[in-house]
């Protein structure tokens, strides 16, 4: 198996953290069967080698079941679909696992819009032997299988429940259950018609795509093997790119005249339907569907993908005829989890509210294109409000009420992307091993291609506590490899240590210290996706972590306190286990931990301008008043500070906006009220429509005013 | 094996060379040409500011254009490459420690910043930032 893609160890996302360690290793069959009912612990492998493309080739996708213990951290910006993230095992003993893709009705996953096919009645008896009421068995019911059921009725000893057709497994599983001193029988009767009916209508759309000499048992048989082939059990990936160049296609005749792509998609959706049962099933399964490189102009082949997989994580429509957001829209209000998209080689990319529009579409979105998305994580209007992106307020000389000037962007807590847990979980083990056992750490996680090497920045700024204390750095002077300090060539090529071997060797002669894994607010992580060179050559998915941190050091009779910043980046090997490429790890005097607590949103309401009574500014210390300016006014800066704060009308703020804007954008005043006003005087919005309308030629040069300075 | 030391070993020479020559016009610009900042990054950068995610290069100058005015000293950098195998150039990681006074404040805080650096492919002595992870650390 030569997935590019991390794996989670055992299967299921990393969750034991500092004390759990799982060992259990997926176990791979090479042929090529598509076994979606194994619990994912023994589960067969499709096709061998994930491939290093698109989106699904960076390996890490956004938000996944944190670790515990100190590395521990909630993933951010999972765009509320946490939930989606359960742990795809099944419970060994049966599935009455609490399921963790409850989700309050009317907020169900894929929205009222998606359909779930026919409704089956399902008949439930023996609740009248019980000391419970009918109501009291629905409500029950209702809390076991975390559905509602929206129409009921009661026939004489039986209550009928209208369950629609994909929820059905949902609900059977529950037969025979206890109820209040009883067992209740859980029956479908017509199950077998409803599904029948459907199998014909099905195969009539499967008969379609048959090319001319085959019969519709073969062309499923093919579509069946097609699917198997371009589904990675490890990565989660359903690959449909390029069907146009599928050996197996092509071999059976599916590209003669009478059978096209456009069939054949539907085609494949069905079997896909059929194949992956539940919508649990789907869940669990398939977390990425790749149809890149398809030559699709519009989603009329694909449509029912998004009744198929509507909760899909991330999706790859790369390098097809895409041109417009209309060809999108029957996929509007699908999707409401979809947190990576890529669109890249497709015409609409080059549309100027790309990313905005993207952004509308998809709520959950975190990732376009590979790229990270500039979304205010937590609560968009707020955050925008306050003035978190450029064009906002917060420059100019603003300063907090520490009197450090206000920046644009306020510090946040831990950035974490993280797919399965992979790198938390690699963090948490890393740690709480490092301190006890460095060869167990070397052995389960540097390969021969491992570097390692440390540096010393003896002149940090620290503390005031050690402001007057020696920092005794002799002993890491030896191994420091400080380029700013050393720039002859030998220097130049030293202290990089490769191999398990030589940086065990290292690891032993520098001091030794002890992290403290018991204070979570010691510890900083940023976590996120890249693409490094993996086994083979080919671009595969890593993962950045950068750690900052604290350990006291022992060196002989002397304990220090230290900083340190480590960066890890790590890929996986050619069996897909999590390894480090790269260790570089900075030493310096103890600098504390309130840097990277996330700074609190501004307190002051949208509104305050015209509650603030005149010339006293909200909550501001006295002699400060920058600090507290109403949030979405802006400053002007030639403006005496008192002033600013206490602009009046909405006209007025408009005016000052459009100002800033002008200077800050160097467009004309009319030019930057048109930005303004379409984007509903939102700064950050606004300057965002201009940086990409700029970067994309869309602004003529006489939109810019020739005495203001250009930003770019 | 004594031509994959070689290689090895020139390969993180021209990590410390190429991180060298980005230290020493990089904070500079940060400092005092902000105009050039988006010139350094590769369209498809990806950049963690303080726990911020920022879309790209672009996107960080203009995110970096409102900030107040800031003074970064780079106190000591280390890079290693991130892999051998590659012909010639090879991306690197760069970590960078140091630090930094915004506004009229005295005040020094200390940051701590990585980067990995990727080489222009027609040009592979020019690297381009493709990953940026920065933090105030003090």
């Amino acid at each position: 198996m030569n997935s590019t893609a991390f794996r989670p160890r055992g299967g299921g996302p990393s969750r034991g953290g500092i004390t759990k360690r799982s060992t259990g290793r997926v176990r791979v069959d090479r042929d090529g069967d598509l076994d979606m009912d194994s619990p994912a612990g023994g589960a067969r492998g499709g096709r061998g080698g994930g491939r290093g493309r698109g989106a699904f080739s960076r390996g890490g996708v956004p938000g996944s079941g944190p670790p515990r213990g100190p590395a521990a951290d909630r993933p951010r910006g999972g765009g509320g679909s946490g939930a989606m993230r359960g742990n795809p095992r099944r419970d060994p003993v049966g599935t009455r696992a609490p399921r963790p893709t409850y989700q309050p009705p009317g907020r169900r996953p894929g929205g009222p819009h998606v359909n779930e096919g026919p409704t089956v009645e399902v008949r439930v008896e023996g609740w009248r032997e019980s000391k419970g009421g009918a109501d009291e068995c629905i409500s029950f019911l209702e809390r076991k299988t975390k559905m509602t059921f929206k129409k009921t009725s009661k026939q004489g000893n039986t209550i009928i429940l209208y369950v629609p057709l994909s929820k059905i497994g949902g609900i059977l599983e529950w037969d025979n259950v206890q109820f209040a001193s009883s067992h209740l029988r859980l029956t479908a009767p017509n199950l077998n018609n409803i599904t029948s009916s459907i199998e014909s209508r099905s195969n009539a759309i499967i008969s379609q795509a048959a090319p001319k000499s085959r019969d519709t048992v073969d062309t499923i048989k093919t579509l069946e093997q097609v699917l198997a082939n371009r589904y990675n059990i490890e990565a989660k990936i359903l690959d449909l790119s390029k069907l146009g160049e599928d050996p197996l296609l092509k071999q059976n005749g599916f590209f003669e005249l009478s059978s096209t792509t456009s069939k054949m998609f539907p085609a494949l959706m069905q079997i896909a339907d059929k194949r992956f049962q539940t919508a649990q099933q789907k869940r669990d399964t398939v977390h990425s569907v790749s149809l890149a490189y398809n030559s699709l102009k519009d989603l009329r082949a694909v449509t029912t993908l998004s009744v198929t997989f509507p909760d899909l994580k991330n999706l790859s429509l790369q390098g097809n005829l895409i041109e417009g957001w209309q060809a999108l829209d029957s996929w509007r209000n699908r999707f409401k989890n979809l947190e990576q998209l890529v669109l890249m080689g497709n015409p609409l990319t080059r549309q100027p509210d790309y990313k905005q529009e993207a952004m509308r579409r998809f709520p959950a979105l975190v990732m376009l294109d590979n790229v990270p998305l500039d979304r205010p994580a937590v609560k968009i209007g707020d955050e925008a409000r306050r003035g978190a992106g450029p064009g906002a307020s917060g420059m100019s000389g603003a300063v907090d009420e520490g009197g450090r000037p206000v920046m644009p962007l306020r510090t946040k807590g831990k950035f974490i992307q993280d797919d399965h847990g992979v790198a938390m979980g690699f963090l948490s083990t890393f740690f709480a091993t490092y301190d006890n056992d460095k060869n167990a750490v070397l052995s389960q996680f540097y390969d021969s291609a491992s570097t390692f090497s440390m540096s010393v920045n003896t002149s940090a700024p620290r503390v005031e506590a050690q402001q007057n204390t020696r920092q005794w750095w002799d002993p890491w002077i030896p191994i420091s490899r400080n380029l700013k300090r050393n720039h002859s060539s030998g220097f130049m090529s030293a202290r990089v240590f490769t191999g398990p071997d030589a940086i065990g060797h290292i690891w032993g002669e520098i001091p030794s210290f002890r992290h403290n894994l018991g204070n979570e607010e010691l510890w900083s992580f940023d976590v996120w996706p890249i693409e490094v060179l993996g086994a083979g050559g080919i671009m595969v998915g890593g993962i950045m972590c950068c750690v900052h941190g604290e350990f006291e050091e022992s060196n002989g009779d002397k304990f220090m306190k230290r900083s340190f910043d480590r960066t890890f980046i790590l890929r996986p090997d050619a069996n897909g286990a999590v390894k480090v490429g790269n260790d570089i790890l900075v030493v310096r005097s103890y600098g504390g931990f309130e840097s990277w607590k996330e700074e609190p949103e501004a307190p002051v309401p949208v509104q305050a301008p015209m509650a603030a009574p005149v010339g006293i500014p909200m909550a501001a210390p006295v002699g400060m008043p920058m600090a507290a300016a109403p949030v979405g006014m802006v400053q002007d800066p030639n403006m005496p500070q008192g002033q600013a704060a206490v602009a009046q009308t909405e006209q007025q703020q408009n005016m000052a906006k459009c100002f800033e804007f002008a200077r800050r954008s160097g467009l004309k005043m009319e030019w930057a009220e048109l930005c303004l006003t379409e984007t509903g005087w939102n700064l950050e919005e606004g300057w965002t429509a201009f940086v990409q309308a700029n970067a994309a030629g869309n602004i003529p040069q006489d939109a810019f005013d020739p005495n203001i300075p250009r930003p770019f | 094996m004594a031509n994959s030391n070689g290689s090895k070993e020139s390969h993180i020479r021209l990590a410390a060379e190429g991180a060298k020559r980005f230290v020493e016009t990089y904070y500079p610009a940060l400092n005092s040409d902000r105009t050039a900042l988006a010139s350094f990054y590769h369209p498809a950068a990806s950049i963690v500011w303080n726990g911020n995610p920022i879309a790209s290069g672009e996107a960080f100058a203009a995110f970096f254009a409102s900030m107040p005015d800031s003074h970064y000293d780079v106190q000591s950098y280390d890079a290693q490459p991130m892999q051998f195998d590659v012909k010639g150039s090879c991306s690197f990681v760069l970590i960078v420690s140091g630090s930094v006074k915004y506004g009229e404040l005295k005040e020094q805080r200390g940051f701590s910043e990585t980067f990995v650096l990727k080489p222009v492919e027609v040009q592979p002595t020019r690297y381009l930032i493709s990953t940026q992870g920065f933090r105030l650390v003090v």
